[in-house]
């Protein structure tokens, strides 16, 4: 009997023993598998990775085109290592991209085309990212599990690869949908506002195919304002907006969590950025406030804070390039591929403003950044905003003639900008320190912009060229970018504009990077990947001559 | 061999490993960034030998050595399929440890300094050295030989034992060092060393146009602001070692002594441990020891990373049987 029992027994291990081994073993069982995931929780992190995806790209287009800070390298071929975009091709292909194609099939199983429409504009803005800055990149071969060499694709292919996703995703946001995507954090699931992100990605795709395809390009983008479903209200701009919290999880703006601590540090602003907003106007840009904070408002005389000042101007430099210091009132940053190390500075050095990173509203008040200080980090990340639609209107109008009028745009696009950036900030909890400030110094903000339109119009106006008047335009839009690297890099190169940046310090910086080196992860692990020559490779829409085109 | 007096052990091996069950990075283009696979074939062939000798053996006295030798050298030949290098530990695609198809296993690559086709030096507009954008292979950590000799002297009831070991080469990356010496902190970049840091320095190399370099720069320049902080080939040394590994000095008590007590024997010895060494390519200033290491458990080999000095110790022990 007793045996008998045991007998009965083991076969009931067994039995449940052998029932709990089978297993996929293609699926991990520690982790959460498809078909048990929530939706929401997907489309969570495909948002998220977009916005990562953005941060990643941002920052360097920016610190090319002297938006931001190009630093840690003299010569150009040093400032963008195949290590180091390993980041941005992971982030993009085994996050974003992965997760997106996670979601679609069950968003559409569920008919939940909400989600589905927001997977597709984000894998096209993840596809157009890639493709703006390595060129020809792997993709219909890609994010398949049983090819580990996937090849390259043809960049013009990625593209309309990219905007077959936006077509598709505007289908996906017109059809009846069995729910919405109530955890949508950019525009809470408001389709209208979905499809207009959509359509301002493909003004921003025509806008880069102009210089191949012109007759293409124009009446894309004809048809697109016919269409007037753009980006045009503040409640429309397509941005990420971040939070105060400190941790689990720090829902800060990086670049305020990099900045903002009792050590200060964190990146260095552009000194001819800084200087173009202070003095190319003859009077400062209103925005100069919101963009940075001085930790202190004079200039330093200690060459152990700042050797530069006992240096001189580089004989590469013209008469109009700043170095240094480009004002006398304390805008603290670095020249363009300064290789220095870190002085003693990290509470001395032009910090992040309030805008777009959610940082201290500069009221003259000199002191040195603190954890939590100023809107504690609540920014944004500008990926579309109503200005920027505005600026390529105006570009597209006066390069392809499209409809509207270039000025009138540039007008409108420049107090837009304004307008947002003020918004933010007094939204924020910089906005009682700021109403005391301009009160204190008589500043009124309307008068303020108003001054500046009139300048860059009357500036518009003066222009003989139409090359000029682009390069106004240009311009504008670089700074009304702040924040927005990736939009500055592809304008650059466009282009050619802003014109006369500050050379780098090294009167022998290289030729401009016209995409970057693959990664070292893609270059390393796949044997179809070949690695460019050098970053002087152009990306398929970018036609624009080959040398000294822009430097 | 005469008497026992003499003895040689050698061993000459060559182990292969294949087929590991390995954790195998694939180009996140995939999808993904990692399989598990049973991939490749790491070669380790070395020798070994070791000698006793024992030349001196009388009533009174006795003299043993023991001489020991081993070479080991770690070869990756396949890494599976397309796959051409893994890092083994490091940091994300820059510095640490590499597995490359036909070099040494756990070689060390990192950012070096541009250089032409004849090996000079490219120098930048200031008078610096350009650093490379991908990292370089810097150097092999694994020595290539290392040695050591046992002493032990015995006259009467003293014993007096010794260990000598030598490391012949291995690269090594040293944080202590580059903090040091970047920031001249150490008597070798002092006068007393025949180190002017008033006098400006000129990199040998050749600059942009092809010319030799002739600009100069300050001495903080040339520790802190470019060899010691801007690559990591400046932090990589030869990291040969010769080390008095151990001493002990025992006195054992005469039986006539002892046989009043009720103790059958009593030994008083004092030794020491790790009581010299020198690192004989590092900067003697630094008294650099090789055995630090910073990567704590795993593969990594040869990083070094500000770790805390190792330790001398000298104790005293008293030996009683009942």
């Amino acid at each position: 009997m007793m045996i008998r029992n045991i007998k009965i027994l083991f076969l009931v291990l067994a039995v449940t023993l052998m029932g709990s081994c089978e297993l996929d073993l293609l699926d991990n069982p520690n982790a959460v598998t498809v078909n048990n995931a929530d939706i929401n929780y997907i489309l969570n992190s495909v948002e998220l990775g977009a916005r990562n995806n953005f941060g990643d790209f941002s920052g360097l287009g920016g610190a090319f085109t002297r938006m931001f800070h190009l630093g840690g390298a003299a010569i150009y071929d040093n400032s963008s290592s195949p290590a180091g975009s390993d980041g941005r091709w992971n982030t993009a292909y085994a996050g974003v991209l992965a997760d997106v194609n996670a979601l679609i099939p069950l968003a559409e199983k569920g008919e939940l085309f909400v989600h589905a429409g927001i997977g597709r504009v984000v894998r096209a803005m993840v596809l157009m990212n890639l493709v703006d800055y390595f060129g020809d990149v792997p993709y219909s071969q890609a994010l398949d599990p049983s090819n580990f060499n996937p090849g390259v694709d043809k960049g013009a292919d990625v593209y309309a690869a990219a905007l077959a996703d936006l077509n598709k995703a505007i289908e996906n946001f017109n059809a009846k949908s069995k729910g919405g995507a109530t955890t949508d954090l950019f525009y809470g699931g408001s389709t209208d506002n979905w499809i207009r992100a959509a359509n301002t990605l493909k003004l921003k795709l025509n806008l880069n195919l102009r210089l191949i395809n012109k007759a293409g390009a124009t009446s894309a983008i004809n048809a697109l304002i016919t269409d007037n479903k753009l980006i045009s209200t503040a409640a429309q701009n397509f941005v990420f907006k971040y939070g105060t919290n400190l941790t689990n999880p720090d829902t800060r703006h990086p670049s305020y969590a990099g900045q903002y601590s009792p050590t200060g540090g964190g990146d260095y602003q552009s000194n001819s950025y800084m200087g173009t907003l202070h003095n190319a106007k003859g009077f400062p840009d209103p925005r100069i406030r919101f963009y940075f904070y001085r930790q202190t408002i004079k200039n330093s005389t200690d060459v152990n804070e700042i050797r530069c000042i006992n240096n001189s101007k580089p004989a590469h430099y013209s008469e109009n390039d700043v170095f240094c210091y480009a004002t006398s009132v304390g805008y603290w940053g670095r020249d363009h591929l300064s290789n220095e190390g870190i002085p003693p500075d990290g509470l001395k050095r032009t910090a992040y403003g309030v805008y777009p990173s959610g940082g201290l509203y500069d009221n003259d008040a000199g002191v040195g950044v603190s954890l939590g200080a100023g809107a504690g980090g609540a920014g944004i990340r500008p990926i579309m905003m109503r200005s920027f639609v505005d600026f390529m209107l105006a570009e597209a109008a006066l390069t392809l003639g499209t409809s509207g009028n270039p000025r009138d745009l540039l007008k409108s696009a420049i107090e837009k900008s304004m307008a947002d950036v003020r918004s933010l900030a007094m939204g924020s909890s910089e906005a009682g320190k700021i109403t005391a400030f301009e009160s204190s110094k008589g500043f009124v903000w309307a008068d303020e912009v108003k001054k500046y339109v009139d300048k860059v119009l009357a500036d518009y106006d003066a222009a003989a060229s139409d090359d000029a008047r682009l390069n106004i335009i240009a311009t504008e839009y670089w700074i009304a970018l702040y924040g927005n690297g990736i939009e500055a890099y592809n304008l650059y190169r466009r282009t050619g504009k802003p014109a006369n940046q500050q050379p780098g310090l090294d009167p022998n910086v290289g030729p401009f990077p016209r995409s970057i080196y693959y990664p070292n992860s893609y270059i390393a692990r796949n044997k179809n990947a070949v690695q460019k020559s050098n970053m002087s490779v152009q990306v398929f829409w970018d036609n624009n001559p080959a040398n000294n085109f822009i430097k | 061999m005469f008497n026992n007096r003499l003895g040689v052990d050698l061993t000459l091996y060559r182990r292969n490993t294949r087929d590991l069950i390995t954790s195998s990075p694939l180009d996140p283009a995939t999808g993904y960034t990692s399989t598990t696979i049973n991939i490749g074939q790491i070669r380790n062939e070395g020798i070994e030998i070791s000698a006793t000798i024992n030349p001196v053996k009388t009533k009174d006295a006795n003299w043993d050595m023991t001489f020991a030798f081993s070479r080991n050298t770690p070869k990756v030949i396949d890494l599976g399929g397309t796959l051409q290098e893994v890092q083994i530990s490091g940091f994300g695609g820059a510095l640490g440890n590499y597995a490359i198809v036909g070099k040494p296993f756990n070689i060390i690559k990192g950012s070096g300094n541009r250089r032409n086709d004849s090996g000079q030096l490219l120098i930048d507009g200031q008078g610096f050295p350009i650093a490379t954008a991908s990292p370089i292979i810097l150097g092999d950590p694994n020595p290539a030989f290392t040695t050591s000799l046992v002493n032990g002297f015995t006259y009467k009831s003293l014993t007096l034992d010794f260990m000598i070991s030598y490391r012949h080469g291995g690269a090594m990356y040293s944080s202590t060092a580059g903090a040091l010496m970047g920031r001249g902190l150490t008597y070798d970049t002092g006068l007393e060393a025949g180190y002017d840091r008033a006098q400006t320095f000129i990199f040998p190399g050749v600059k942009a146009d092809g010319t030799p370099n002739d600009i100069q720069v300050t001495a903080s320049d040339v520790g802190f602001n470019t060899t010691y902080f801007f690559t990591d080939e400046g932090r990589i040394f030869d990291a040969s070692t010769i080390r008095l590994q151990e001493v002990s000095l025992t006195y054992a008590l005469p039986q006539k002594i002892l046989s009043k007590t009720p103790f059958k024997t009593m030994s008083l010895a004092i030794s020491g441990s790790n009581l010299w060494y020198k690192a004989l390519h590092f900067p003697p200033g630094l008294n650099f020891d090789t055995d630090n290491l910073g990567l704590g458990v795993g593969n990594g080999l040869g990083f070094e990373f500000l770790t805390g000095p190792s330790a001398r110790r000298i104790g005293g022990t008293l030996k009683l049987t009942f």
